[in-house]
This record gives structure tokens, sequence and C-alpha cells, in this order.
């Protein structure tokens, strides 16, 4: 019948010894195909069989993520080295400086960047991390002052001609109240040595589009003296993620 | 047939008479009833007639059913735990960072003044360290006024009390970059007070008595001996005298232009620690004497084409004759006083 009729006969179980007998018969089936089995495989194991089969090859390939570091000719990869084509397991690389300057309570280095994704995968999210560290300059005469947060740092996107800003009035790092940097004012540097209190969030990057950002970093004419006779050693950390 | 209880799970016998289509059954060992169609739906849950909230499920493949229970919380712990591990949510991705270096270093400049009688004053002080005033107050630049040069043998008009004192200043910049600006202003007021002797004075107070007695020079020379002044070197004096009453042509004392003062009476001259004190300071204003421009003076360099500028060390070197007559007066009040005026120079990038 139908289901029902099924679970009547399985649970009309009979007689234990009626039981025992069916297992036993299929017992002795069953050894005997395992022998037989067994005499088979030892023999050489294949009989005289039509076969057919299919095969489907899968190939998994992974995009790449790649930032070029361009400041401002030099071409410096987030691979292996900052050069090469090999990313390895970091894909992280340090670049060269984007300045070394030495200067009085007015002295600024800039630095025009162009940061390409030159990979084939986009970035979804970016980072951009300014760490500094002050110590004492060489030479006879040093202060002791925080040359680190005496610093006026701008970070901030352009077009191609590094002057004109991608949005008027914005900087990364810094403010601007125009469309040219020339706008721009500093904003403080990182207080506490190394410890990274700047950062900034550059957002998406679309692969093989370039992006234009001017750096510049500068006392901007301190009167403190106390910073006179001190390194600022600072580091712009790219970062970019899937 | 008979059926288990999903509740207390006593087999029941399902009767043959019963309407298949909808076979309910009621429990002999604990009185719940369910039906033969809920029980096959293993993942439906069914409640007897009259249960409580609560009450377990009559369901044969109940038990199945807490296994699923138990994946899917197991699933959610999973991911709670990941999402406070993780908090933005994105696990495996592909990456990429570039790192560049940049150095600011900042370079010093650090005035020296050293004259022969108390040596070198750095305008750090002592050390070595500069604070965020990079300003120290040095010696004094004069010696004291020796008494018996105060005290003439017989005192008249004719036979007035006259000293002549000169300081040569050599500023250098001790620092590691140039300093494109060098000035000299007056830290106050010059200011008269008592002095230490038994008799003193009662003309005192600030641009009074002794400040305003003396006649003051000052100028840039070519080198340490004062001997000859650099073009355009005057910077505080007549520079219209001739030299006939010192110390050089073309920036001297004011006595020539001034008439003697009468016995107990102030000289009228022009250029004083007083005018200097006044005209000269940072912020300066009033009229100057000989009208000159008031604030900071500016030394210019040795050939008097723009400013003076102190290169870093080892660099070049500027030579400042200070030089005062006193006094020239006949109020003989201003003996037994001290009369105070604060020079400054200053250098800048």
């Amino acid at each position: 019948m139908n289901m029902q009729s099924e679970m009547t006969s399985d649970f009309k179980a009979t007689t234990p010894g009626a039981t025992r007998r069916r297992v036993g018969r299929l017992k002795a089936v069953l050894v005997g195909m395992l022998i037989v089995g067994a005499v088979t495989a030892y023999a050489g194991g294949t009989f005289a069989n039509f076969s057919a089969q299919t095969n489907n090859p899968a190939t998994i390939q992974t995009g790449t993520l790649v930032l070029d570091n361009k400041a401002p000719t030099t071409d410096c990869y987030s691979t292996n080295g900052g050069t090469g084509t090999t990313v390895n397991t970091a894909n992280s690389a340090t670049c060269a400086s984007y300045f070394s300057v030495s200067t009085g309570s007015t002295g600024t280095g800039t630095q025009n960047l162009t940061l390409t994704d030159i990979g084939t995968l986009g970035a979804s999210t970016s980072a951009l991390t300014i760490v500094c560290t002050t110590s004492a300059a060489a030479g006879t005469f040093t202060g002791t002052g925080d040359l680190c947060a005496g610093l006026k740092i701008i970070v901030a996107e352009t077009d191609n001609t590094f002057s004109t800003l991608k949005t008027s009035a914005t900087a990364l790092v810094g403010t601007c109240s125009g469309a040219t940097v020339s706008t721009c004012s500093g904003a403080a540097g990182p207080t506490g040595n190394g410890v990274a209190t700047v950062t900034a969030n550059p957002g998406a990057f679309a692969a093989t589009t370039a992006r234009y950002f001017y750096i510049s970093v500068g006392l901007g004419g301190t009167t403190d003296n106390a910073l006179q006779g001190r390194s600022a050693a600072m580091t712009f950390k790219w970062a970019a993620t899937e | 047939m008979r059926i288990p209880c999903g509740r207390c799970g006593q087999l029941n016998e399902l009767a043959s008479g019963n309407d298949r289509s909808a076979p309910t059954v009621r429990c002999t060992g604990c009185g719940a009833t369910f039906s033969i169609g809920q029980a096959s739906r293993p993942r439906v849950s069914a409640r007897p007639t009259g249960a409580t909230h609560g009450a377990p499920n009559f369901l044969l493949g109940s038990g199945k059913t807490s296994n699923w229970k138990k994946a899917l919380i197991s699933l959610l712990v999973v991911g709670a735990f990941g999402a406070v591990v993780h908090p933005g949510g994105t696990f495996a991705t592909f990456s990429a960072s570039v790192t560049n270096p940049a150095t600011i270093t900042t370079g010093t400049i650090v005035l020296s003044s050293q004259n022969p009688t108390s040596g070198t004053c750095l305008s750090v002080g002592a050390g070595t360290t500069i604070n965020s005033s990079n300003s120290f107050n040095c010696a004094t630049s004069f010696l004291a006024i020796p008494q018996s040069a105060l005290i003439p043998t017989v005192f008249s008009t004719t036979n007035l009390p006259i000293y002549n004192g000169i300081n040569v200043l050599t500023l250098t910049n001790a620092g590691s970059i140039n300093a494109n600006t060098v000035q000299l202003y007056a830290a106050g007021n010059c200011s008269a007070v008592a002095g230490i002797g038994t008799y003193k004075g009662a003309n005192v107070g600030s641009s009074k008595g002794v400040c305003s007695a003396i006649d003051m020079v000052i100028y840039q020379a070519t080198d340490n001996t004062g001997a000859t002044m650099t073009t355009n070197g005057c910077l505080y004096g007549n520079k219209l005298g001739t030299g006939s009453t010192g110390p050089l042509a073309g920036c001297t004392f004011d006595k020539n232009t001034a008439t003697a003062p009468a016995l107990g009476s102030q000289p009228a001259y022009n250029f004083t620690p007083s005018d200097f004190g006044t005209c000269h300071l940072l912020s300066g204003s009033g009229a100057c004497a000989g009208g000159g421009t008031n604030g900071p003076i500016t030394i210019q360099n040795a050939a008097g084409s723009g400013n003076l500028v102190l290169t870093a060390s080892p660099g070049n070197s500027a030579y400042i004759i200070i030089d005062v007559s006193f006094p020239d007066t006949g109020d003989q009040s201003v003996m037994g006083t001290v009369g105070t005026l604060n020079l400054t120079f200053q250098i800048g990038e």
C-alpha cells in the first residue's frame, strides 16, 4: 500500500526464530560476495567491461593588488623590494625618501606623489598612516622640543598638476580654503615619539587608475627656539585592501 | 501498529478502525493526543491537545531537529566571535602597502657676544641646550667708572669730571645656519638708581640723572680695534659730526652740537642712554635723537649695501663699538648713582 502499510509491516515483526533465519541467509550471501571480490582483486582485478568517464577541469585564478608609488618620477611597487613583478607574502615595500630637508623655522619639504593600484583588483579601502620620531640633530647645540608636534603637514589629493585640488577646499591632512594647494594650511604633526597620531582615509582605489597627492611638511615659521637642532624622522605608509 | 509517544515514550496501539485520513492517538501513559500525519512531518512541532507551552514535542524526528538547532547555534557563535575578533567584517583579503620615509632636520642659530673683559657669552647660556627663548643676559659691557674720575681735584665749569668708556663686542653666529638679520635694540628704558657708596646722588629714576648725562655712540667697525668704521656703520650717534669730539668722524658724541651745561645743570645732548632706551625699544615710540627711526636698529653689512649676515659657524664676525662720554655736566646730583641700559643684539634667519 502506501507508507502506512509499510510501517504496519515493519511493526509486524513475527517471531524471533524467523528473524534469525532471515539474517543467517543474508550473512551467507554477503560472505560469498566478499570472497568473490577478494579473489578478483588478488587475480588482477579487471574484467572485460564497457566504461566511460568524463573529466572536467577547474581553475581558480587570483587577481592582484599592487600599489605603485611614484614620487615624483621613480616607480616603487609594493611587490618584493619595491621592484620586480613578484608579489611576496607581505606585498609591502619601503620606497625612497620623499625628502630630507635641513631647514630653519620656515623650511618645507614637499613631494608630488602619483599613487596607482596597478594590479587587476580594485582596493575597497585604504589608509594613510604618518609616524614621526624626534631626536637631537647632529651638532654642538640642540633644542629639546618635540619637532614632530611642531610640524605642519599637508596631504591633499589633486589632479595631475599637483596644484589644483581634486575636491575644492578638501585635504586628507590639513585644511584648505580654495581650489589649489596654495590655500592649504598644515595640520599639527604627530605628538609623541614614534606614535601614529596622524591618519587619513584616501578611500577606494580603482584598478589601474592613477591618483595624485601633494605632500608638504614644514615648520610654518615657528618661533619656538627649542625646536632648533632637532630631527624629525617620518614615515608615510599607504595601505590598500581589497 | 504501535507508535511511541514523543512525550513519555509509552507505546500506543493504533486501532485498525481509526480514520486513516487523520488518525488520532491518545497516549495511554500521559494522556496526550497526537495525529499520525503530524508525526510523519519531522520538522513540524506538534503539541498535544491541552498541552502547556514548553511541553516536549511529539515528533518522531524531534531529536534530528535538536541537532539542527545545535549546528545553527554553533554557526551563530562562530559568526559572533568572528565579528568581535575582526570587527571590520572582512576576512581573508589581498592587501598592498608602500612606505616612504622623510626627514626634516632643523638648524641652529646661536649668538656669541665677546668682549675683552667679560669673555664670550652665548645666547644659550653656559650649556649647549637651546631653550625656547634662546636668550641670555650677558655680563655688563662697561667697566665701572672709577670714582676718582668723578671727583676732580678742582671742580668748576672748566674742570668737569670726564670719563670715556669704550667697549668692543665681537658678534658671531655659533649655530649651523646663517643668520640673515642682526638687530640692536634696548630691552627697556635706561634706569638710574642710587649707588652703593655712603653718599648718593639724588637724581635717580627712569631715564633720569646719569642716563641723560652720558653721551653715547654705537658704531660698527671693520675690526676689533674700532679704528675704522664700516660704510654706513654709525648705528647711534651724531652722523654729522666731524670727529673733533670723538670717537670717529661721521659718528660723534653730541658735544659739538650741544651747548655746554652750566654748573648745576644737565646737558642737552641728544644721543644718550635715556634717548636710546626710549626710542629704540623693540616696539619703539616717540621722537628719536637726530631724527632716527623708532624701533630696533638693523645692522648693515660692511659695504653698507644690505643686511649684515652672520654666516654659520665658523663664520664671519661683526665688531660693534659702544663708546660713552661722561659726564660733561655740572649737575652734581648724578654722583653716586648707577645708570643701567640693557642693549640687546638679536640675530634671526
